[in-house]
């Protein structure tokens, strides 16, 4: 496992880069994907010339991620975190290896010393915290519909769609609320996957794993919550949920976590969302975290 | 080592396959000129993702919006691929 760090703060000659030990990488993962609080806020210009913030490459993430001015810049289509004081930033600055122990540096003892100073005095710059801490709202207008599934699951992406998460869970983990990273097939866990893709085969493999049809998502539920499945004829299938707030959410495949449909709406009710050429609805199905398995 | 993704499907997953040496070759330079497309999360196709760990290469890159490299790749995926499969991604990129 490699992390490569980028300090991008020279204009004309290389920036200085230089790898994460495995368990500095490992603490960084942590620092950022532990606890993450999302943000609206793009990392703020530091100005003009000089230090700008580190780039981060992890060897699984398939671009790199941007840390500056306490927010960290996840891949795209993600949401921003927030890093308000400055640690996370702090921290990778700390692992700044000394001269000659890494070839990457390409630095004299002298300028890593006046590169550390400057970005010292950098990190003291303060941060409008009130505008970092602005969570971006779902854009519902407040015309979600009631969620009357007690237990539903809030929107929170960045838990799905971390670096080692997002491509080995899909649109049926998501609706699920299971994190399995066997991108998991209904009807797979109990041996009755199905076998065309069609409503009448998938549905029926979801059922085995424990899911209920429903005929609408406005009955009381105590102990789940609703989703959704749409076929692409012959192709595919795939799923939503009714997040907490009452609108919908899903996860395309191996790409982020998102709660807008391909017109890039807010998803009142997938059977009305545009869903590209997942044009047949199924149905509206209950998930129950005590009752349902999925593999 | 290069693998390509196509990106397309949601619930199953997508179709994978390895590049041949003289593909690889065919590729290269394109590939290096090449802006990275975002990964969006939107149904239906989304571009393909190529993974190499050739030297020189980048590790990950999302090919989206460049239409002469994308058809490049769509042929290479030619046995891995159904003919139905093809001709959406053919119209897609259109």
């Amino acid at each position: 496992m490699s992390t490569i760090v980028t300090l991008n703060i020279f204009s004309g000659r290389p920036n200085p880069r230089w790898f994460l030990e495995d368990a500095a990488g490992a603490e960084l993962r942590d620092r950022i994907y532990r606890k993450p609080t999302l943000t609206s806020a793009a990392p703020p210009s530091l100005g003009g010339l000089g230090y700008h913030g580190l780039e981060i490459r992890f060897d699984d993430g398939p671009e790199p991620i941007y840390v500056q001015g306490g927010v960290v810049r996840t891949l795209a289509g993600s949401p921003n975190l927030l890093d308000p004081g400055r640690e996370i930033e702090r921290f990778i600055i700390s692992t700044m290896p000394e001269v000659g122990r890494d070839a990457g540096l390409g630095m004299t003892r002298k300028d890593r010393g006046l590169v550390r100073e400057h970005i010292d005095k950098e990190l003291t710059a303060k941060i409008d915290l009130g505008k970092l801490l602005r969570i971006d709202p779902p854009k519902t207008n407040g015309n979600c519909p009631l969620n009357v599934g007690t237990c539903a699951p809030p929107y929170e992406p960045a838990v799905w769609n971390y670096v080692r998460t997002q491509p080995y869970n899909n649109c049926y983990n998501y609706a699920n609320d299971r994190i399995t990273n066997s991108f998991a097939q209904p009807g797979k866990y109990h041996g009755a996957q199905y076998s065309v893709l069609t409503c009448a085969s998938v549905q029926p493999a979801a059922v085995a794993d424990g899911l209920v049809a429903s005929s609408n998502f406005t009955q009381p539920i105590s102990d789940g919550w609703y989703v959704a499945l749409v076929i692409w004829p012959n192709l595919d299938f795939h799923w939503y949920r009714q997040d907490t707030i009452g609108c919908w959410s899903h996860k395309p495949g191996q790409t982020p976590a998102i709660n807008t449909d391909n017109s890039n709406n807010p998803i009142f009710d997938p059977q009305t969302a545009n869903r590209g050429n997942y044009t047949q609805f199924c149905s509206y199905m209950i998930t129950r975290p005590c009752k349902v398995r999925i593999g | 080592m290069t693998k390509v993704t196509l990106l397309i499907f949601t619930g199953r997953p997508d179709p994978i396959w390895e590049l041949a040496p003289g593909e690889v070759a065919a590729l290269v330079k394109r590939l290096r000129e090449l802006k990275p497309a975002a990964e969006v999360s939107t149904l239906g196709y989304r571009g393909f993702l190529v993974q190499s760990d050739e030297p020189g290469w980048p590790p990950k890159v999302i090919v989206r919006d460049s239409a002469e490299l994308e058809r490049l790749l769509l042929r290479t995926g030619g046995r891995h691929l159904s003919p139905e499969i093809i001709d959406i991604v053919e119209e897609a990129i259109k």
